[in-house]
């Protein structure tokens, strides 16, 4: 017999034991991405949805009065595919970090060395709060200290102990998030490898892997480790690469900023390899499949922002070299037509989309190809858009460009650019490349420029480029405007 | 999973579909526990759940506040599970529907103990108990997202947990007479 006491536990486990199936939000969701939401009803309707005759004449009647501009539905937005972006809720990766909080870093690091040793022989062990430029709080559990200070631009909060440098072996930035064996540690998960992906598991249930074919991800939530900060709004749904070799987990500075984990960094910079610096952090991790949950330590890149997008193009350049070292690695370097290789799964689709290891999306179009990516809506540093057979040179003429760059409506901003025909290519700076994010649809191809040159110069210099969307008046009917997806080059090594 | 606040409302209402999937996961089970409470059938409350989020997402942008989203959405569950009723005549509880002939509920489709065991209780106790014992909102959570005082909160809870106390010991008496 129960007493009546446990009645709170008892109703708490049985209304965990009773939900809706998944296949219920998959289908929710799935008839959502269908279904257009009606726009609101005026006093009319409204007044007779509510059966009040009364009100309903009179906003008749008032009606009639303001009827200029009947309400339309709402267009759904065109899906462009990720050239556009980096819109919310991402902030743009170039951007300098704010102010405050480098200033605020600054002191509350200052304020930690000079305050290190007493703390480290007061409070050994212990969870802290360094913020302000002071000590803000000690505790002996995170949740107990989280709330302190929460409101800074910057806090340092940490186990006392755990803080400091260290060196962290990698021998390739494997993917855009990533992350060790540590990390099942971290989580209580057990991982098993095999083909096809790997399987997550944790008290009795599993998760498959399945993104991507020859390194397989798996999606985990990101989240505030406040608990009293969540908002599923912010919470980011990021693709984690999951290797044996790494930290407990790799983010990104997007994550860092997005999640705003400056309010939980760990004093002290991790070496990763020969890549680069390192910011240490607190970070909340969900598998909700394996209902693993915990706040772990994370790194963040320190690096330039061109420099992350240079590993990833590198990384995403393996099909270069893929062919080669197939017949070496059959068992983990997929077969032609498969995801992961770069060939399209239909013939009639000859434009890829290529990143984080595998093909993200396919078409018959690059724009085609481009909007296919749409529903991923994670951070990616760099993206090869290519056709199929690859094409592996292009020569563009100097003399085709026009001398003087002109004013040119690229991925929704004016920008500076010589043109050449109507349909492009266009010839932009390095700084407008990086503007328009090129490297999310890079040109696969090597791209080389026959210089317009005198007599014992270099004739010749290599480009990059990538892909944006160029907005122009239609030559038939000028006050419609039309989108084409042209593509936009720089000199590299002239 | 906690409370979400108004501006995942608001992200939502302008046609946000993360927002609303964001929506769907905070509310779904407490939706649901309603709805099994009424409809005493896990296929129905289904059926009944996915009607209100699919109304619920089309009717947004008629939403005036989006400090009354979670009413608002329980009031959508319940007029769903009203219009299942009238729409289809629901079987008697025990037996389901196959054609023309009755045959015996599968155990998986009967809706467990407890949704008997708040039957006679108020909607808006009820309401208090999905939140804090089902998902462990805490009080200040419970009463921004439905709009009341954290002492209403308190309140509500308490008849609730009174309620379920008193089915509880009207069932061991029954057991034991």
């Amino acid at each position: 017999m129960h007493t009546p006491d446990d009645s709170p536990a008892r109703l708490a486990q049985a209304l965990r034991e009773s939900a809706p199936r998944d296949e219920v939000r998959r289908t929710v969701l799935s008839d959502v991405a269908e279904l257009r939401q009606e726009p609101p009803r005026g006093l009319v309707r409204r007044a007779i949805d509510a059966k009040w005759p009364v009100a309903a004449l009179g906003a008749a009647a008032a009606a009639v009065l303001v009827l200029v501009d009947p309400p339309r539905p709402a267009a759904g937005p065109e899906r462009l595919g990720r050239v556009e972006a980096h819109a919310t809720p991402w902030a743009d990766p170039y951007a300098k970090e704010d102010d405050a909080v480098t200033r605020a870093r600054a002191t509350n690091e200052a304020a930690w060395k000079s305050m290190a040793a007493d703390v480290v022989a007061k409070h050994n062990g212990s969870w802290v709060v360094v913020g302000d430029g002071k000590l803000l709080a000690v505790g002996a559990r995170l949740h107990l200290v989280a709330g302190t200070g929460a409101d800074l631009p910057h806090r340092f909060v940490f186990e006392v102990g755990t803080e400091g440098d260290d060196d962290l072996f990698v021998s390739s930035w494997y993917g855009t998030r990533f992350c060790g064996v540590g990390i099942h540690s971290a989580l209580g998960t057990d991982w098993q490898g095999g083909a096809g992906g790997f399987r997550l598991s944790k008290g009795g249930k599993t998760v498959q892997a399945t993104l991507g074919d020859a390194f397989p991800r798996l999606v985990v939530r990101l989240l505030d480790p406040d608990p009293r900060m969540h908002d599923p709004l912010a919470a980011v749904a990021g693709e984690v690469f999951f290797g044996t070799v790494g930290p407990t987990l790799m983010l990104t500075p997007q994550d860092h900023r997005r999640l705003g984990l400056a309010r939980f960094e760990v004093p002290g910079t991790v070496k990763v390899g020969e890549f680069g610096p390192a910011r240490r952090v607190l970070v909340r991790v969900s598998i909700p499949e394996v209902e693993a949950d915990a706040t772990i330590e994370a790194l963040v890149p320190t690096m330039p922002y061109e420099t992350l997008v240079g590993f990833a193009r590198w990384r995403n350049s393996w099909w270069r070299w893929a062919e080669s070292i197939q017949p070496k690695m059959p068992a983990t370097i997929p077969a032609l037509g498969t995801p992961g290789h770069p060939a399209p799964a239909t013939e009639a689709e000859t434009w890829i989309l290529f990143g984080r290891d595998r093909i993200l999306a396919s078409g018959d179009s690059p724009s085609a190809a481009l909007a296919g990516d749409s529903a991923l809506e994670d951070v990616d540093y760099h993206r090869f858009l290519m056709r199929v057979p690859f094409e592996k040179t292009l020569t563009l003429r100097e003399v085709d460009f026009a001398r003087e760059p002109r004013g040119v409506d690229l991925n929704g901003a004016i920008h500076p650019a010589r043109t050449s025909t109507p349909t492009g290519p266009l010839m932009v700076t390095p700084e407008v490349g990086r503007a328009l994010h090129l490297e999310l649809a890079e040109d696969a191809r090597d791209l080389r420029l026959e210089l317009d040159a005198k007599a014992g110069e270099p004739n010749a210099c290599g480009l990059r480029g990538g892909y944006a969307w160029m907005r122009t008046p239609d030559p038939k009917d000028p006050g419609r405007i039309t989108r084409r997806l042209v593509l936009v080059v720089w000199p590299d090594a002239c | 999973m906690a409370a979400p606040t108004a501006p995942t409302v608001e992200a939502a209402r302008r046609g946000d579909r993360e927002a609303f999937a964001a929506l769907y996961d905070a509310y779904a089970r407490p939706v649901y526990w309603d709805l099994l409470a009424r409809l005493h059938r896990r296929e129905d409350a289904e059926d009944a759940l996915h009607t209100a989020f699919l109304t619920a997402w089309r009717r947004l942008p008629e939403l005036r506040s989006a400090d009354r989203f979670a009413s608002w959405l329980f009031r959508i569950g319940r007029n769903a599970a009203a219009d299942l009723r009238r729409g289809r005549r629901l079987a008697p509880r025990g037996a389901a529907i196959d054609g023309d002939r009755a045959v015996p509920d599968a155990d998986e489709d009967a809706a467990p103990p407890w949704a008997e065991a708040v039957r006679g209780l108020g909607e808006d106790a009820r309401l208090v108990l999905w939140l804090r014992i089902g998902l462990e909102w805490s009080p200040d959570e419970i009463a921004r997202v439905l709009g009341i005082s954290v002492a209403t909160v308190f309140r509500r809870q308490a008849r609730g947990l009174d309620h379920l106390r008193r089915r509880e010991q009207e069932t061991i008496h029954a057991h034991a007479g």
